[in-house]
This record gives structure tokens, C-alpha cells and sequence, in this order.
């Protein structure tokens, strides 16, 4: 684009902003005559002035009155009830949590510490720690090996 | 207590009807009801409502979840319908203070208007001109600088302008 061309084209849109300025009403009097002058040289932009400039009242397309309070309410009315539904339905679903937890965290506390004591008990635990672990790692067997050491041992004493 | 979700909640009744005059212009033509979008939308934001960062207002948050659901509607659809295709008369006029019947036609033309512009101009038409938002509130919920909005409104009204034009309706 030629530099003219990127000039004309910057002052277009400058242009159009202050048409859209003066379509909101932001514009006073004396600049609206200031824009209409400017609009001379660009008789596009000019005859698109007029034509928004032209333009019915937008919002009354969709007046507040149109907003029938009826159905307004009962769209409040269906939100806030689903919402409690959900909330409610969520509410359930803790309260019930914590009842069935309640109810059955004591039973589930007996059962595993009787399983362990169980387990404890059913060990013939010696005091001494270390005792223990060899009890644990090499447990008492009673293999031909040690039969066969035992007899050793007798056939020696005669 | 005060709460986020507590404070949307309250806000509900005071944001409804706002979002559904404004879900009303911009579905016009659609169908699509304004009722459910806007229903849908609240419902979402309430869901999410952890989300909201509070930068901008309750209002501003849930109309652009209202648009996002249509605009997903409506790639769903894939083919749009052609709006320019709906007779005037499916672009109902619910109260009865139209009592004109110029008037009342007068109407039904300005919203097909509407109804006819591309996505992108009539959601900033709806924005400005029927919901009454400030360009740097579209700006926000559209996530496009306020110069791009202000540009879409130019061409939206030029282009109003000339199915305005073509729809037979004299203008002031």
C-alpha cells in the first residue's frame, strides 16, 4: 500500500469512529458540524453518516416492558430450585457418608485390632528382640538334616 | 454466611431478566430458546462459580457463558439457519404495548434487521445498543480490543442500515 493510500485509508477509519461516536451520542453539536465537514471529501462515508445517523432507535426493538415479569419468575424460580435439588441432593450424599462412617468406623476399628492381636497371639513371641528375628528369619525346622546330626551325635557317644 | 455461590445466588433474580432480553434479541430467528440458553447459563456459572475471579461483575461473567453455550449450539448445528429466510411473523412481540399496528410491524422489521446480521455484529449490536453494556464490558467478554468492537459497530449499523434499506422501512 502506498503511503497516501495507508494516510487516506488511517483517516477512513478515523472517520468511522467518529460517525459511531456520533450513532452513540457522544458527540456534541458543534462536533457533529466538524465531522459533517470532514464527511465531504469521503461522500461514502458521508452518504453511510446519514443512513446510521437514520437508524431507528435500536433498543426499542426489544423494550423492558417486552420482559414479561412472568416468565421471568418462573425462569428465577426453575434456577433456584434446581440448584437446591443439587444441593440438596449433594447434602444428602455427605450426611449419609458421615452415618454410614459413624456407624460402621467403630466395627471396622474392632475387627482390624482384633485381626492384629489375633496374629500377635497366634506368634509364640520370645522376649528377647533379637531371639526374635532369628525366630523370624530361620524359623524352627524340624528337617531330616537335624535328625540326622542328632543321630550323628548318638552314634559318637557309644 | 457469604459465600460466592450465596452471593450469585442472591444476584440471580436482579441479573435473569436482563440476560433474557438480551438472549432474546440475540437468538432471535434461531431456534434456540432464550429461556433455555439463559437457564443453562446461569446454572453453569453457579456450578463454577470457583472459577469466577471477580475482575468484572456477576452480569458481564454469565453473559458470556450464555453466549459460548449458543455459539457451541450453533457449531453443533454446523448450517445456521439462513435468518433472512424466517418470515417477520416468527419474530414475536410478547406484551401488548404495541398497540399500533405500525408500530408493531415497525418492530418485527427491526428485529429480523437484527436477526440477519452475521454472529459477529449482532452479538455487539445486542451488547451496545439492547443490553446497554460499555464498549470496554464487550470488550471483556468478547476478549477483543475496544478498538475491533467499536469498528464491528460501524459496520453492523452500515450494514443495518441497508437491510433496513431492503426490508422496505423508512427511516427517520
Amino acid at each position: 500500500m502506498k503511503m497516501y493510500d495507508m494516510n487516506e485509508y488511517r483517516e477512513r477509519k478515523n472517520l468511522e469512529l467518529e460517525i459511531n461516536r456520533a450513532a452513540d451520542g457522544e458527540l456534541s453539536r458543534h462536533e457533529m458540524t466538524a465531522l459533517e465537514k470532514k464527511l465531504q471529501q469521503f461522500p461514502d462515508l458521508l452518504e453511510s453518516y446519514r443512513n446510521i445517523m437514520a437508524l431507528p432507535d435500536l433498543g426499542d426493538a426489544y423494550p423492558d416492558s417486552d420482559n414479561i415479569s412472568a416468565v421471568n419468575s418462573a425462569g428465577v424460580k426453575r434456577i433456584l430450585d434446581f440448584i437446591e435439588s443439587e444441593e440438596k441432593s449433594f447434602r444428602n450424599f455427605a450426611e449419609e457418608s458421615l452415618i454410614w462412617f459413624r456407624r460402621y468406623a467403630l466395627a471396622a476399628s474392632i475387627a482390624i485390632l482384633a485381626v492384629v492381636s489375633g496374629f500377635y497371639l497366634s506368634y509364640d513371641v520370645p522376649e528377647n528382640s533379637e531371639v526374635a528375628m532369628e525366630h523370624l528369619f530361620y524359623p524352627d525346622d524340624q528337617l531330616e538334616s537335624e535328625s540326622y546330626v542328632l543321630y550323628l551325635d548318638e552314634l559318637f557317644d557309644q | 454466611m457469604s459465600s460466592p455461590k450465596n452471593d450469585f445466588k442472591k444476584e440471580i433474580p436482579k441479573l435473569y431478566p436482563r440476560l433474557h432480553r438480551a438472549m432474546s434479541a440475540y437468538l432471535a430467528g434461531s431456534d434456540l430458546e432464550p429461556e433455555d440458553i439463559t437457564q443453562e447459563a446461569f446454572l453453569k456459572a453457579y456450578r463454577s462459580i470457583d472459577h469466577f475471579k471477580g475482575n468484572s461483575g456477576f452480569y458481564t461473567w454469565v453473559y458470556s457463558i450464555a453466549r459460548n453455550l449458543s455459539i457451541d449450539y450453533f457449531r453443533k448445528q454446523k448450517n445456521e439457519m439462513n435468518r433472512s429466510s424466517i418470515p417477520v411473523d416468527e419474530f414475536e412481540i410478547e406484551s401488548d404495548e404495541f398497540s399500533s399496528a405500525d408500530r408493531r410491524e415497525e418492530v418485527l422489521l427491526l428485529r429480523k434487521a437484527i436477526s440477519e446480521l452475521p454472529e459477529l455484529l449482532r452479538t455487539v449490536v445486542v451488547m451496545k445498543t439492547i443490553d446497554g453494556l460499555t464498549y470496554p464490558e464487550i470488550s471483556e467478554i468478547l476478549d477483543v480490543n475496544e478498538q475491533t468492537i467499536k469498528n464491528r459497530m460501524f459496520r453492523a449499523r452500515k450494514e443495518l442500515a441497508g437491510i433496513l434499506k431492503n426490508l422496505g422501512v423508512d427511516q427517520v
